[in-house]
């Protein structure tokens, strides 16, 4: 009984560790940009300044045009999602869901604005003037009225 | 002194409050004309057991005889509810939003039932970056506690209440109903100056009638600025003070002792207070450290009696399965003046008689650990050792926090 119970333990670990190996990790499918609405002045920013601006962490508002920063999310999570919080906010998918309720406790802030997919996202962004969003490179079409401020 | 529901009925509502939070997701609503909607809670459940001696014997002793409640506010002992808070957010337009909290909280000394009050209920008017409005009922903009921690288990790493900021002893004015002009001035990318200037009603007659702020005789100004470091982390020095002009009476000097109040007993009573503080928040680690100097001065009585705090908090930032694991260590000190000065400790005990209870020093060392199990819920483990006050020298208390 001991033996048929090592030899399964074993053949899991080899399976486990077969598997690891072949299961590809996926990747984002194109590259992550950072997009505006085209009639925002600000024409690039840097991604510590993207962090700053998407948390809201010291201006409510655009200072160029005096509109509210509107921060705009996934409702699910994707890879382009987990790419743009790990290298841009720096937080877990959790700790940002934490940040924005705190916010709204402590400041009335709104949460992010969130959409199921890229193109309702960009079609928000080109007709909200403080919007901020996250896309892949590859969903926007040429005369689109969103600008790339950021490319990761 | 405010009146408490009934028993049965508040442990109906904080039952349906509970499940609200439980089996209702954060919601977002938006409506035709623009106007979006939000819900939101937040609250805890706490578990303690006290042991050992009295941390000192004196306050002990006068605790037993002039102390308000069963036991000390904040004792932790047996299964409780801090607080539990049902937030409502209207986004109006652009510039215009409306919120209120509701409270249903558990008095922390231990006697009564759950009361059910308005925490909060507020406008916010924004200009642009750099001026602001808020009016209504809101968190005194004073400190960094005050305004960022008060009553949020879920927002703090440690479990015991900040006793300076408690309502029910009533140390500083917590809330008030007002009008402040806030703003953030950018000094380059990375440095700005943000201000608040507030003036609104004093505080009550008693200490504790400050709680939602209700007096509406007097005045209070309030000043606030703070130097805020943005990058990686996040580093926040701040300096805040109040004046208050206080309708309230004379003649209660020692502990224990009652006076029946009528016009000739009436004075006003000058508060002053200053808090400085800092909050650092990186990756390594977050550090709170915040003091408080409250004086009194007034006609009726020579001198300056002076209320003092602080409180220092260090917090590592760890990671177990992705999630945040934060050991800490904080240490929370007050010294209350002798007999409580002019206000400290006055209670309004009904048919027109005011007493004055026992407010104890304090002196406490507390380490713990918090840990995130998701975006929503936070729980804790905390020992505390007394070494002020008539509290029992050990104590252990385990939380669950909840937000959404």
């Amino acid at each position: 009984m001991k033996n048929i119970l090592k030899s399964y333990l074993l053949l899991l670990l080899v399976f486990l560790a077969t598997t690891s190996f072949i299961i590809p990790t996926a990747k984002p499918t194109g590259e992550v940009v950072v997009i505006l609405n085209s009639s925002n002045p600000v024409v690039a920013m840097t991604a510590s300044q993207v962090k700053l601006t998407y948390l809201r962490k010291i201006n409510k508002r655009w200072k160029e045009i005096n509109k509210n920063i509107v921060p705009i999310d996934r409702k699910s999570d994707n890879e382009i999602r987990k790419s743009f919080l790990k290298d841009v906010l720096q937080m877990s998918s959790d700790e940002m869901s934490r940040y924005f309720t705190e916010r709204e406790y402590q400041n009335a802030e709104a949460p992010p604005v969130k959409f199921s997919t890229e193109e309702e996202i960009i079609d928000y962004v080109e007709n909200n003037i403080g919007a901020i969003a996250f896309v892949s490179k590859s969903s926007i079409k040429s005369g689109s009225k969103v600008k790339i401020v950021l490319s990761l | 002194m405010r009146k408490r529901l009934p028993i049965k009925i508040t442990y109906i509502l904080l039952n349906c409050c509970i499940n609200i939070l439980f089996f209702i997701s954060p919601s977002f609503a938006q409506r035709e004309d623009g106007v979006k909607i939000r819900f939101n809670g937040f609250g805890d459940i706490t578990a303690g057991h006290n042991w050992g001696k009295p941390a000192n014997v004196t306050a002990d002793s006068l605790f037993r005889n002039f102390g308000e409640d069963p036991s000390p506010k904040g004792t932790n002992q047996g299964i409780g509810v801090q607080g539990l808070d049902l937030v409502n957010t209207v986004f109006l337009n652009e510039n215009l939003t409306v919120q209120s909290e509701i409270n249903l909280q558990v008095p922390r000394g231990g006697s009564g039932g759950p009361e059910l009050d308005v925490e909060r209920l507020y406008m916010d008017y924004k200009v642009n970056n750099k001026l602001g409005f808020q009016g209504g009922l809101i968190f005194t903009p004073i400190g960094f506690i005050n305004r960022n921690l008060y009553s949020r288990a879920w927002l703090m790493n440690s479990i015991n209440m900040f006793r300076i900021v408690e309502e029910e002893y009533g140390f500083i004015p917590n809330h008030f109903v007002g009008l402040t002009a806030y703003g953030t001035f950018n000094l380059n990318d990375k440095h700005s100056l943000k201000y608040t200037g507030g003036f609104g009603n004093a505080r009550g007659a008693t200490p504790d009638a400050n709680i939602y702020a209700r007096n509406m005789e007097g005045y209070q100004v309030t000043g606030l600025l703070e130097w805020i470091i943005q990058g990686p982390k996040d580093l926040r020095i701040g300096m805040s003070g109040f004046a208050n002009e206080i309708p309230t009476y004379r003649g209660l000097t020692n502990y224990g002792s009652t006076i029946t109040v009528n016009d000739s007993l009436k004075i006003y009573l000058n508060e002053t207070g200053i808090n400085p503080y800092i909050h650092y928040s990186g990756k390594l680690f977050e550090f709170l450290a915040e003091y408080h100097w409250i004086g009194y001065s007034g006609k009726s009585f020579a001198g300056m009696p002076v209320t003092q705090s602080l409180v220092a908090e260090l917090a590592i930032n760890t990671k177990v399965n992705e999630k945040r694991l934060a050991p800490y260590i904080r240490y929370d000190y007050i010294q209350t003046p002798t007999n409580g000065g002019p206000y400290i400790g006055m209670r309004d005990i009904g048919g027109g008689v005011y007493s004055k209870f026992y407010e104890s020093n304090l002196s406490v060392m507390m380490a713990g650990v918090c840990y995130d199990l998701s975006s929503f819920n936070r729980v804790k483990l905390e020992y505390a050792r007394y070494f002020d006050g008539p509290f029992k020298q050990n104590a252990l208390v385990i939380q669950t926090s909840f937000g959404f």
